[in-house]
């Protein structure tokens, strides 16, 4: 069988993967069909892989998909998100993904924000605001496992949360998201009720932090919802030592969004929230399920700083001249 | 709107009335009531309009909440009503009761502890009505998009990708062996999942072909580490492809050329009728050819019992769907619990899969489970992973963490 891997439909995509190997070949003095026995031996996915289909590769007249892209990658010490996100044309086509990707289900505008610019800021646990903030956000939060309300906490208790805010003008929030680093080990006992939050923000292990778990993401309208999810998984892709991610979350629109993006439902729990009952949604993927995932990538790839200001009407121009 | 009201209170009943009036104020009610099952039955079989609701209370004399249940599953025109369940008894009851439904495949709007507000049931109902057209699209939409993979394409582009679960000792800690446990990867969205491909697989009768090239990429990568050789290696395997000769000449055919390769094929549950004896054959040639036959999802289908009865399995693997959460669920513990001891009287290995923390995987192990898989362990691990895996997993149970 002739390894014939399907072409993507858009030439700016094949040219990052293209350039990669062209570059990576001739920096190891490699000719094709050296390439092409080196690949063959090192993985099991490339077993009747010929000089040909490295030659179109190359040329990109077709390339491999994304999971098999990761594993050349990674033979030379690269990670998908390292080659992507040194590509112009594709962080430009995350930008305008952030602001086509509609979601299918209409949503009602927001009463009072209107595409203006907003204002992205990482809160930390020590800024004053930080508890003002985080209740704020959580308003409309109705997953019981996230209730504050209850508990006399001090900030030192949320060391180690990572609170994201968009703020519009007159500091009005207009999007937000929760996330934080663990151990896969203690994010599955969450994700089993076997712990609290606290036990998860406040476990201290010795082994360095393997995942990545996010607990509420949200935007007013699809274009700050997109953004705010391009923070985390940025912060992901950044950090190699992070090999999974994860979500439990009891938002409706989320989980739609995660499930249109294709990432495969972990498990659904019920819990009781003042006695009605609501569904928990878990997510649970690998480094690898993340970065195959053009879309994720593709928000992956944008850049976000501490504090920063994103002008949606931008982007949109952005998104038509591509 | 329609509403038939089942409890054997009649407080209760009146102030479920009043709250419904108040929440519905606009719309012209009929309020229906049954002051027990047998009369809600009754009344149910003598009624002429359609309903749009109907709340049943649990415990009733002469007739109780499940009864009422099992009659509208067994009569087509009540197939659809949306049902609330309303109760005092507890949360684990609450849940089963829930669980029946959803199985009979009833319209539940849901299981409400008492006392109860009507917004609670009303809320939930009308929510569903003005989702259903949306529902609907979405729907259609799925159907769409699965359609829209094309597996055939995909395998001859051998866009396939092996990941493997490891199966743990529990006494010991140590590795057994791996599932393998297969994706495919199309241009736009990444992993595809056997949820969603194998039925198009099956569909198109490619499942040999499919079997085929796991198998062979399975293997590769087992000969290619002798590392792995110490460890078993288990793939899947259906009903259907047990009914097609060749490939089960080419599964002893790969065996023999693999001499090292523990192999354990995975027989998971199907629907389909199959041919039994042809079924019974193949599984005595790979039998004798030093393949072990592992039975899969154990309980999660009727025909289980008659399996296990014909087959000499070498080993049972009891649903993720009855261990994830035996910790709180009682049902789900019992299951286990007589799975383990059916199999420890059989003298068959015992895995269970779905093991997410370590208070499930100290309860299989208090009731001598011999092996277990699940996320505890590890995810699916992708085949380039999978040395690093091994290395990290062994270190760590040496410095005894």
């Amino acid at each position: 069988m002739i390894c014939t891997p399907i072409s993507y439909p858009s030439k700016t995509s094949a040219q990052t993967f293209s350039n990669f190997l062209k570059h990576t070949r001739t920096e190891n003095q490699l000719s094709q069909e050296d390439l092409c026995c080196l690949l063959r031996q090192k993985s099991c996915l490339f077993d009747s892989l010929d000089a040909i289909t490295i030659s179109r590769w190359e040329r990109g007249v077709n390339i491999p998909s994304l999971a098999k892209q990761a594993e050349i990658v990674e033979i030379f010490g690269a990670e998908l998100f390292d080659i992507y996100r040194e590509d112009k044309t594709f962080i430009h086509e995350g930008l305008a993904l952030i602001n086509l990707f509609e979601s299918s289900i209409e949503r009602s505008e927001h009463p009072y924000y209107r595409n203006k610019p907003y204002r992205v800021e990482f809160i930390d646990s020590q800024d004053d605001n930080f508890m003002t903030l985080l209740q704020l956000s959580l308003v409309y939060e109705s997953n019981p496992r996230l209730s504050l309300a209850n508990r006399q906490l001090s900030q030192p208790f949320f060391c180690g949360l990572s609170l994201v805010v968009a703020f519009s003008f007159g500091e009005q929030i207009v999007g937000h998201s929760l996330f934080c680093r663990t151990q896969a080990k203690v994010a599955l006992e969450f994700m089993n009720d076997e712990v609290d939050l606290f036990e998860v923000i406040g476990h201290h292990s010795q082994s360095i932090p393997d995942t990545l778990m996010v607990f509420s993401s949200f935007g007013v309208t699809p274009h700050i919802e997109n953004y705010m999810m391009s923070v985390y998984l940025h912060k992901m892709a950044l950090s190699r030592s992070i090999k999974y991610l994860s979500f439990s979350i009891c938002d409706e629109t989320l989980k739609r969004k995660l499930t249109q993006f294709k990432l495969p439902l972990f498990k659904i729990r019920t819990l009781d929230n003042y006695h009605k009952p609501i569904k928990n949604y878990s997510f649970f993927a690998s480094r690898t399920e993340v970065m195959a995932n053009r879309n994720l990538l593709k928000l992956s790839v944008i850049p976000s700083a501490k504090s920063q200001t994103i002008d949606p009407i931008f982007f949109m121009q952005l998104g038509t001249s591509i | 709107m329609n509403i038939l009201i089942i409890d054997d209170q009649k407080f209760i009943r009146e102030t479920l009335k009043a709250d419904i009036h108040r929440y519905l104020a606009e719309d012209e009610i009929h309020i229906y009531e049954a002051s027990n099952g047998n009369q809600g039955i009754e009344l149910l079989m003598a009624l002429d309009v359609s309903l749009d609701l109907v709340i049943i209370d649990l415990k009733m004399e002469q007739g109780d909440g499940i009864a009422v249940i099992n009659m509208l599953a067994t009569t087509p025109r009540w197939l659809t009503v949306p049902i609330a369940v309303i109760s005092s008894s507890d949360k684990r009851t609450l849940e089963l009761v829930d669980c029946i439904i959803h199985t009979l495949r009833l319209n539940l709007v849901g299981v409400f502890a008492k006392p109860v507000n009507a917004s609670d049931i009303l809320t939930p109902l009308l929510a569903t009505e003005a989702e259903a057209n949306t529902a609907l699209d979405i729907q259609a939409n799925r159907r769409h998009r699965h359609t829209n993979i094309n597996v055939q394409q995909l395998l001859k582009d051998e866009q396939l990708i092996l990941c493997y679960q490891p199966k743990i000792n529990l006494t010991t800690q140590e590795i057994m062996g791996f599932e393998v446990l297969s994706r495919l990867c199309d241009r736009h969205h990444g992993y595809i999942y056997p949820d969603a491909f194998l039925p198009l697989i099956n569909q198109q009768g490619l499942n040999s072909v499919f079997t085929r090239m796991v198998i062979s990429q399975a293997l590769q990568c087992w000969v290619r580490q002798p590392l792995l050789a110490q460890f078993s290696l288990s793939i899947n395997i259906t009903a259907d492809d047990l009914t097609c000769d060749e490939l089960i000449e080419y599964i002893i055919e790969s065996s023999r050329n693999h001499d090292g390769v523990k192999l354990i094929l995975e027989l998971t549950e199907s629907q389909e009728i199959i041919n039994q004896d042809r079924v019974l054959n193949s599984i005595a040639r790979l039998i004798i050819n030093n393949i072990d036959i592992s039975l899969d999802d154990f309980g999660k289908s009727y025909s289980t019992y008659d399996r296990l009865d014909a087959i000499p399995f070498k080993e049972i693997k009891i649903d993720k769907s009855f261990v994830s959460d035996m910790d709180i669920n009682h049902q789900h513990y019992l299951i286990v619990e007589s799975t383990i001891a059916l199999a420890q009287k059989m003298h068959v290995k015992v895995v269970a899969e779905g093991v997410e923390t370590a208070a499930i995987a100290g309860i299989l192990s208090a009731l001598g489970c011999d092996v277990a898989q699940g996320y505890l362990y590890s995810p699916p691990i992708e085949g380039r992973y999978l040395i690093d895996w091994i290395g990290q997993y062994q270190s760590e149970l040496v410095h005894g963490q």
